[in-house]
């Protein structure tokens, strides 16, 4: 019985329309959503520099619009894993900034040393480059970011880095590099958060391009062991 | 009675509801069955109904397909610039070594194509060699039905393909930490992309000389001048804290009437050169 005393089944028509409304809706949304072919995926990052959803192509050479090779190709589905570092990849990447942040002491050291002398932009590159690693890693893992040089680092190379003798601390620089790289890379194959692993991969190829030309400037340039190849151990990330 | 009164049947409410549920209804019923074709022009002729293509799912297998088939690219480049024979004795030197290391990791990846469910695609990139290799080749040697004049510097111009394949093979392997699902294969592929960069790094001394092509005035916030090297674009080996997804652009070939060099520039595969499941060659 409603309110004014009439039976619930007394009006079928309102009933009706009131299905058949809900049902015309449902239908409306299922053909809608039929007719738009999205995947829902993560949102891309890109390198700290870089962009994303570059195309192949050359100049002039043509541009990739249709299927070129007659495979129409698909955005790929992506569940790469969490969105914000996980707490073990807030430790491993804490771990990473303080290993950066000894980096830039210690270059900084060199130029206060006065290794670079009134020529020599290297070393300042380096400086600046393992500053802006720290801040990109801040901008990743927020008030956790620990900001403090790992002071087993900064003892570790301290002392080769207090020079004025470029060539002297190059060849730190170029151990010092190659380290760094081992363990970002290892470290890239640990995180569950892709962001921190993209940013860690991007800082692996900018210190992958400073390594050779430390050991051009330690006198090396022309051992291709020494250009290109890295048997540098990596540092141990902390337990847990 | 009023005229209003004998027009006709009165319309009582229950008649309004049933009128407009049935309305409502059928509205719905044929938008959905008509909102695939809505605005499609109508077919005249014989002419095929066109069939969509397959769609192709880009997994880790494809990925890592794709990455072999940029190796094999880049062992096409350099057996071409060795046949060029412009490179003195270091430049051929490092070619040697760069031989060594893309076969090494072409193997590598057919490998890890293998394990992650694939099959090896052990061939260079159809779309690469003949839409970007060829073309940057053709400004070396000259090309005389689509007048282009050839190189007036084969050695700088080789090492500057070099530099541009190194840096986008290395920039593709840095983007594929971010496509790869599996973490051990994320790892794979930047050791791989780390070894590309240093390529790149030593080839761009080499061409322009130390220390100017060491660091890049970019890094600095400073601009770069091509005028200051007669319209050529010079390389450096530190362009930045992070491994950029950037194109990569280089100059080849003369200056033309109006004083330019012709700009190439190379990108990190995408749909398009994808080496998708059920692509073959003949290796």
């Amino acid at each position: 019985m409603t309110l004014k005393g009439r039976p619930l089944v007394e009006n079928p028509s309102r009933r009706r329309v009131l299905t058949a409304g809900l049902a015309g809706a449902a239908a409306t949304a299922l053909a809608g959503s039929r007719a738009v072919a999205t995947t829902p995926t993560e949102p891309p990052s890109s390198g700290p520099e870089g962009t994303t959803g570059a195309t192949a192509g050359a100049g002039d050479t043509g541009t990739q619009g249709t299927g070129a090779e007659g495979t129409g190709g698909e955005a790929t589905p992506t569940t790469l894993g969490p969105q914000r570092p996980t707490e073990g990849d807030v430790a491993l990447l804490a771990f990473a900034q303080g290993a950066e942040l000894a980096a830039r002491d210690l270059y900084a050291a060199a130029l206060a040393a006065g290794a670079a002398g009134d020529t020599d932009r290297v070393l300042q590159a380096a400086h600046d480059n393992h500053q802006a690693a720290a801040d990109v890693i801040s901008a990743l893992i927020g008030v956790d970011a620990p900001h403090e040089p790992d002071a087993a680092v900064v003892e570790q190379w301290q002392e080769s880095f207090e020079s004025s003798d470029l060539a002297a601390v190059a060849a730190a620089g170029y151990e010092l590099e190659n380290t760094l790289m081992a363990t970002h890379t290892g470290l890239v194959g640990q995180l569950e958060n892709i962001d921190g692993a993209t940013r860690l991969a991007a800082l692996v190829i900018g210190e992958a391009r400073l390594a050779p030309v430390l050991a051009d400037l330690a006198g090396n340039g022309d051992d291709l062991v020494a250009l290109f190849d890295n048997s540098a151990a990596a540092l141990t990330p902390p337990e847990g | 009675m009023s005229a209003l009164d004998s027009a006709g049947p009165a319309l009582s409410r229950r008649g309004l509801l049933v009128t407009g549920g049935l309305t409502v209804s059928l509205a719905t019923l044929v938008a959905a069955c008509g909102g695939a074709e809505s605005g499609a022009p109508g077919r005249v002729g014989n002419a095929p109904i066109p069939t969509d293509l397959p769609t192709a799912a880009v997994t880790d297998a494809v990925l890592l397909r794709t990455a072999t088939s940029l190796e094999y690219t880049a062992l096409d480049v350099y057996r071409r610039i060795t046949e060029l024979g412009s490179l003195d004795e270091r430049g051929q030197a490092l070619v040697a070594r760069f031989i060594e290391d893309h076969t090494r990791h072409a193997a590598g990846m057919a490998d890890l194509t293998t394990e992650a469910g694939g099959e090896a695609y052990e061939c260079a990139n159809p779309w690469f060699a003949t839409r970007v290799i060829d073309p940057l080749f053709r400004r070396i040697a000259g090309d005389e039905a689509e007048e282009i004049e050839p190189s007036d510097d084969a050695r700088r111009d080789a090492l500057s393909i070099a530099y541009g394949l190194e840096s986008t093979v290395g920039a593709m392997y840095q983007q594929l930490v971010e496509l790869l699902r599996d973490r051990a294969l994320r790892r794979a592929a930047i050791t791989i992309g780390a070894e590309e960069a240093r390529h790149a790094a030593a080839l761009a001394v080499v061409r322009d000389g130390a220390p100017e092509a060491y660091v890049s005035p970019t890094v600095f916030g400073d601009e770069i001048d091509p005028s200051d090297s007669d319209g050529v674009l010079p390389l450096f080996a530190v362009t930045g804290a992070f491994g950029s997804l950037a194109p990569v652009e280089f100059t080849l070939g003369p200056n033309n009437d109006a004083g330019a060099r012709y700009v190439a520039t190379l990108q990190t595969p995408a749909d398009n050169s994808y080496i998708y499941d059920g692509q073959t060659c003949d290796a």
